[in-house]
C-alpha cells in the first residue's frame, strides 16, 4: 500500500493572498509603526517594507496561525522602526510634529491622549500600544520588542504612571 | 485607557496608500496575486473520519470541517496521495483526481478548511489547505512514490517524536521529523493530551568560534566571531555580520543586536537618562534630556541597567530594583574569568550549560588579550504539544528544549490558548545531581509533568522595612534571599523609607514554599554590619511576613560607633593650603611645597622658600621643579639633607639631614588641618578607617566636604608620603615638611635682613 510522507519541511510552502494581507494588516503595521515613530510618512514606509519583506520570505517562514503570522508582522515593523531611530537620518533630522492629527479625525478628548503619549519615550509608546490597544501580555510584548519581560513591565508601569499623571493635568486644565 | 484605544482606532492606513502598496506588491509578487489563485474544492471530514472531495466554484464553494486540524491535515495529505490510510484513528479515503466534498457531523469546535488546487506533479501530491477566516493557506507536497509496509506498525507520535529524539547522527531523516511534525497542525487548541512533536530548533542547530578582545586600557569589550549556520555558509567579523542569517520573524535584525549589541543604560527615578550601545566596533550613545539626577551631599547617584546581548544581567530580579553608582565598572572589563564566564555565556546565549564553552588558547598582544572559545549546541531538539492542565483549569502546553549533549534542559515555554506564554529557565536535575547523564524520554517527560506541579508565574512582594527614627547616617541596606544577594538599597538620613520589591519565582523558593529573606545594613563610614530584619516570603500567597523583630538596637550601635570616631578628630587650625607649610627652622625659613598630579599627569604648583636675601616664593608650572637659573643662593631639603644651590648646581652641605623629616606621627594631625584648611567647623573632616598594607606603610581615610582624602605615611618615621583624593583622583606628594609645627606661621615668607 501506497503511504505519503511530507518530503521535508521546506517544501511545505503557505499561500498568501496580497489583498488580504495588506486589508488584514496593514492597518495593525502602520499603528505599530505609528506608536513608534510617531511620523505618519515614515510609519508608511514602514508597512511598505514590512509587507514587501513579508511576501520575499512567507514561503519559508513557519507560521501557522493568524496570531503568529501579526505577532511576526509587528515584531518586523517594531524591529524596523527601531533601525530608523537608530539611523543617522533619523538622528540628523530631528521628527517634526506631526501634523496629521486631523486626518484621524482625534476629537478633543483623543488629542489630549495623544499629547500626553507624544510625551514619552518611543519604547514606552510602544508598549503602551502593544498592551492596550493591541491586548498582548507583557511576555507577548517582550518577545515582539525582544525585550526582558521585567523591561517591558517596568515601562508599562512607568508609562502608566507618567500618563496618569499627564492626563490629570489634562483632565484639570480641561476643568478649568 | 479606553481613550487609548479610541485614540488607535483611528489610525490606520488610509485606502490610497493601501491601494498602491496593493499594487506594487502584486507588481512585485504577482504569484500571490488573488488571480493566480486555482480552483478551489472542499472537504469535509464525517464522523468516522472519512473525507470527499467534490469539485467547487472557483468563489469559493462548500467548506471542510474538522473537528481537529491534526486530522484535518492529516487526512488532506493521504486523501489526495491515494486514499491510503496514514494513521489508525484517522483513515482516510479518496475515490479519483476529482475533489469532492460531503457535509457531515461536526462539532463545535470544528475548523473551517478549504481545500484548492489539487493536483499532481511527478511524483508529488500539491494540496492546497485554506483556513477559512484566514487570511493564510497552506500547500503540502506529498511524495506519492513512497510507500509503506502495512505489517509495520503505525507509532504514536510520541513514540515517531522519541525516535527522532534518540538519533544522534546529522543525517536523520528530515523527512520523518517533518512528518512528525506536520502530521498535526501546531495550534495547541486542537492536540490532545500525549501529542508529541520534536524538531530541531534551528537557531541553536549552529557552532561558534569566537575570539573576545578585552582592551586592556579602555572600557570596551569587543567581540569576533565565526559561525557556521544551517545552510552552510560562514559568517564572520567584528562589526557588521557578512550576510544576514534566516532565524527568527527578521533574521537581520535578531542577528546583528544578538551578536552586536552590548547596551548600558543609565536611568534616573525610572526615566532614561543615557544609553551607549556597541555594535561591533561602533558605538552608538543616546541622551535623553531633561532627567533629574538624584544627588545626595555631592554626590549624583543614577540608576544603571547593563545589558549585554539585550539581556540584563539581573532579568530575573526585577531589573528597576538594582541601582548603582555611576562609577559602577563595566560588566565588559573584567579583571578576573570569573565575571567573563558571564559575558561569554550571554553571548552564546547559554544560561544553563557551560560545559558547552571550552577555551582553546589565550593570546596576549602589546594591548589586548584574545581568548578562544569553541561552542557547539548542534543538538537542541525541541518537544512540542505536550498538553496539561494547570490548577486554574487552563490547558498549558510546553515547549521543551533539551541539549542532547550536555543532558541538559534548556527552557520550558508554556502556552495557554495561544496568548499566554511565558519562559522558565529550569535548573537541570542531571547537573545539579552532578551526573552528566542524558535523561532519557521517559524521565523527560516526568520532569515536564512535574514542573507543571509547581508551575507559577512571575509575582512580586513588596515590603517596607521600618528603621529607627533617629538614625542618623549613610548605610547600604543589602536584601538576601536564601544566602543569595538579591537586591541593595542606599540610605541615608536624608531619606526615611526603605522597600523591597522581590519575585516569588527563584530558585530558592519552591512552589508553596516559603523562603527566608534576610536585611543586613552596613555602616558606609565604618563598614561595620549588622543583620537588622527576616522576612518569611510565601511564595504560594505572596506575601511577606517581618520573623522577629527588628534589630533597631543593633543598627543604632553601628550608628553610635561611626560618630564617635566622627569625634576623635575634631581640631581647629587655620591658614591656607600655600602658605601653611612655610616657616622657620633655626632662624632660617625653610620651604615646603607639594607636586600635585592628577591622573598621574603633574600639573600643578609648588612654592619654594629659601633662606638668605634672596627668598622668593616662586611658581612653577607643570614639570619645571628646578630652581631658576639665579645667582642667588638658595637651599633646598629632602631626604638626604640640606642642599644649596648655586649657580646652577646642588651642593649637599656636609653632616646635613634633612630637617624636615618627623619622626612621629602626632604632627600629621596638623598637617591634615592645614591641608583641609578646617578653621569653622571641624565636624567637616571626618576619620573614617586606618589600614596598613604590604609596603609597610599605615593609610588612614579622612572624608572633608563630602570628599574622601587617603594619607599614606612611611610607618616608622610617620612620615607623610602622599595624599590622595578618591573622588577626584587628584594626587598630592609633600617633599618636605617641617619639623616643627609650633614655629609655623601662615604668613609669606619674610626677607632676611
Amino acid at each position: 500500500m501506497k503511504a505519503f510522507k511530507i518530503l521535508t519541511r521546506e517544501v511545505i510552502k503557505v499561500m498568501y493572498d496580497i489583498d488580504s494581507i495588506v486589508d488584514r494588516y496593514s492597518d495593525d503595521i502602520f499603528r505599530a509603526a505609528y506608536s513608534y515613530l510617531n511620523d505618519v510618512h515614515e510609519a508608511q514606509d514602514v508597512v511598505s517594507e514590512v509587507l514587501m519583506k513579508f511576501f520575499s520570505c512567507c514561503e519559508t517562514l513557519d507560521i501557522h496561525t493568524d496570531e503568529h503570522l501579526k505577532a511576526w508582522l509587528l515584531r518586523v515593523a517594531v524591529n524596523l522602526s527601531k533601525n530608523i531611530i537608530k539611523s543617522a537620518r533619523w538622528r540628523k533630522n530631528v521628527p517634526q510634529d506631526d501634523d496629521y492629527q486631523a486626518e484621524f479625525l482625534w476629537n478633543e478628548s483623543e488629542l489630549d491622549v495623544k499629547q500626553a503619549l507624544d510625551k514619552l519615550p518611543n519604547e514606552y509608546r510602544a508598549v503602551i500600544y502593544l498592551y492596550y490597544y493591541e491586548g498582548y501580555k507583557t511576555t507577548e510584548i517582550a518577545q515582539i520588542l525582544e525585550l526582558p519581560k521585567g523591561t517591558v513591565v517596568s515601562r508599562l508601569d512607568r508609562a502608566r504612571k507618567k500618563l496618569g499623571t499627564l492626563l490629570a493635568d489634562y483632565g484639570k486644565e480641561s476643568m478649568a | 485607557m479606553n481613550r487609548i484605544s479610541d485614540l488607535y482606532d483611528k489610525v490606520g492606513l488610509c485606502a490610497d496608500k493601501k491601494t498602491e502598496l496593493k499594487a506594487a506588491l502584486k507588481a512585485k509578487y504577482p504569484q500571490y496575486a488573488n488571480d493566480n489563485v486555482g480552483s478551489q474544492e472542499e472537504i469535509v471530514l464525517n464522523k468516522s473520519d472519512d473525507i470527499q472531495t467534490t469539485p467547487i466554484t472557483a468563489s469559493h464553494g462548500a467548506q471542510v470541517r474538522s473537528r481537529a486540524a491534526a486530522g484535518i491535515a492529516a487526512a488532506i495529505m493521504l486523501t489526495i496521495g491515494c486514499g491510503t490510510y496514514f494513521m489508525k484513528h484517522n483513515s482516510l479515503k479518496r475515490d479519483n483526481d476529482s475533489s469532492y466534498v460531503n457535509s457531515s457531523e461536526d462539532g463545535d469546535d470544528s475548523t473551517d478548511i478549504l481545500l484548492t488546487d489539487d493536483s499532481s506533479q511527478g511524483d508529488y501530491s500539491v494540496v492546497t489547505v485554506d483556513i477559512n477566516d484566514s487570511a493564510s493557506s497552506r500547500i503540502y507536497v506529498i511524495d506519492d512514490s513512497l510507500e509503506t509496509d502495512e505489517s509495520v506498525p503505525v507509532k504514536t507520535p510520541l513514540e515517531s517524536a522519541l525516535e527522532i529524539y534518540g538519533s544522534s547522527s546529522k543525517g536523520e531523516s528530515s523527512s520523518s521529523k517533518a512528518a512528525v511534525n506536520d502530521s498535526k497542525p501546531s495550534d495547541s487548541s486542537s492536540k490532545a493530551d500525549g501529542d508529541v512533536t520534536v524538531e530541531t530548533d534551528p537557531s541553536y542547530d549552529k557552532s561558534f568560534t569566537a575570539a573576545f578582545c578585552k582592551k586592556l586600557d579602555s572600557r570596551l569589550f569587543t567581540a569576533e566571531w565565526d559561525e557556521k549556520t544551517t545552510d552552510g555558509k560562514t559568517y564572520d567579523g567584528s562589526s557588521e555580520p557578512v550576510e544576514r542569517l534566516p532565524k527568527g520573524p527578521d533574521a537581520s535584525i535578531e542577528y546583528t543586536e544578538a551578536c552586536h549589541s552590548n547596551k548600558r543604560a543609565i536611568e534616573v527615578n525610572g526615566e532614561r537618562l543615557h544609553t551607549t550601545e556597541y555594535y561591533g566596533s561602533d558605538k552608538y550613545e543616546t541622551y535623553y534630556d531633561d532627567v533629574p539626577v538624584e544627588e545626595y551631599d555631592g554626590t549624583k547617584y543614577y540608576y544603571v541597567f547593563d545589558y549585554i546581548n539585550g539581556e540584563h544581567p539581573y532579568v530575573d530580579e526585577a531589573p528597576y530594583t538594582h541601582h548603582y553608582l555611576e562609577t559602577e565598572p563595566s560588566p565588559f572589563i573584567r579583571d578576573n574569568d570569573t565575571n567573563n564566564e558571564q559575558i561569554y555565556r550571554m553571548f552564546f546565549h547559554m544560561s544553563l550549560s557551560p560545559r558547552e564553552l571550552r577555551l582553546t588558547k589565550a593570546e596576549t598582544s602589546s594591548d589586548e588579550v584574545k581568548e578562544y572559545f569553541s561552542y557547539s549546541a548542534s543538538e537542541h531538539p525541541v518537544l512540542k504539544g505536550i498538553l496539561f492542565t494547570n490548577d486554574m483549569g487552563d490547558q498549558l502546553e510546553y515547549v521543551l528544549t533539551y541539549n542532547k549533549s550536555t543532558g541538559m534542559l534548556k527552557t520550558v515555554t508554556v502556552n495557554a490558548n495561544g496568548k499566554e506564554a511565558a519562559v522558565y529557565t529550569l535548573t537541570n536535575f542531571s547537573e545539579s545531581a552532578g551526573s552528566v547523564k542524558a535523561p532519557d524520554y521517559n524521565e523527560f517527560i516526568e520532569l515536564c509533568i512535574k514542573e507543571n506541579e509547581k508551575m507559577r508565574t512571575h509575582r512580586f512582594v513588596t515590603f517596607d522595612v521600618e528603621l529607627p527614627a533617629d538614625l542618623t547616617g549613610e548605610y547600604t541596606f543589602e536584601l538576601y534571599k536564601g544566602d543569595r544577594l538579591v537586591d541593595s538599597k542606599d540610605y541615608n538620613s536624608a531619606s526615611s523609607e526603605l522597600w523591597y520589591n522581590i519575585s516569588t519565582f527563584s530558585e530558592e523558593l519552591e512552589h508553596g514554599e516559603s523562603c527566608t529573606c534576610t536585611v543586613k545594613a552596613t555602616n558606609r563610614q565604618t563598614g561595620d554590619s549588622v543583620e537588622y530584619c527576616k522576612y518569611q516570603v510565601k511564595s504560594d500567597s505572596d506575601t511577606a511576613k517581618l520573623t522577629g523583630d527588628y534589630n533597631k538596637q543593633g543598627l543604632l550601635d553601628i550608628a553610635s560607633n561611626s560618630a564617635t570616631q566622627t569625634q576623635t578628630s575634631g581640631l581647629t587650625y587655620s591658614g591656607s593650603f600655600t602658605e601653611a607649610y612655610s616657616g622657620k627652622l633655626n632662624s632660617r625659613y625653610f620651604h615646603a611645597y607639594f607636586i600635585r598630579e592628577v591622573n598621574g599627569r603633574t600639573a600643578s604648583y609648588h612654592y619654594i622658600t629659601a633662606d638668605g636675601d634672596n627668598v622668593c616664593t616662586e611658581y612653577s608650572e607643570a614639570g619645571k621643579l628646578d630652581p631658576d637659573e639665579t645667582n642667588n643662593i638658595k637651599e633646598y631639603y629632602n631626604d638626604d639633607g640640606i642642599y644649596t644651590y648655586r649657580n646652577g648646581t646642588f651642593e649637599r652641605r656636609n653632616g646635613s639631614s634633612n630637617p624636615l623629616s618627623r619622626a612621629n606621627d602626632s604632627d600629621n594631625s596638623l598637617l591634615r588641618q592645614k591641608f583641609f584648611n578646617t578653621p569653622a567647623d571641624p565636624k567637616n573632616m571626618t576619620f573614617t578607617k586606618r589600614e596598613k598594607i604590604k609596603d609597610e606603610s599605615v593609610t588612614e581615610y579622612f572624608t572633608y566636604n563630602g570628599q574622601e582624602y587617603k594619607f599614606c605615611y612611611r610607618e616608622n618615621s610617620g612620615e607623610l608620603v602622599r595624599i590622595v583624593n578618591t573622588t577626584s583622583n587628584e594626587e598630592y606628594t609633600l617633599i618636605s615638611f617641617s619639623d616643627h609645627p609650633e614655629e609655623v606661621n601662615c604668613t609669606a615668607p619674610e626677607k632676611r635682613k
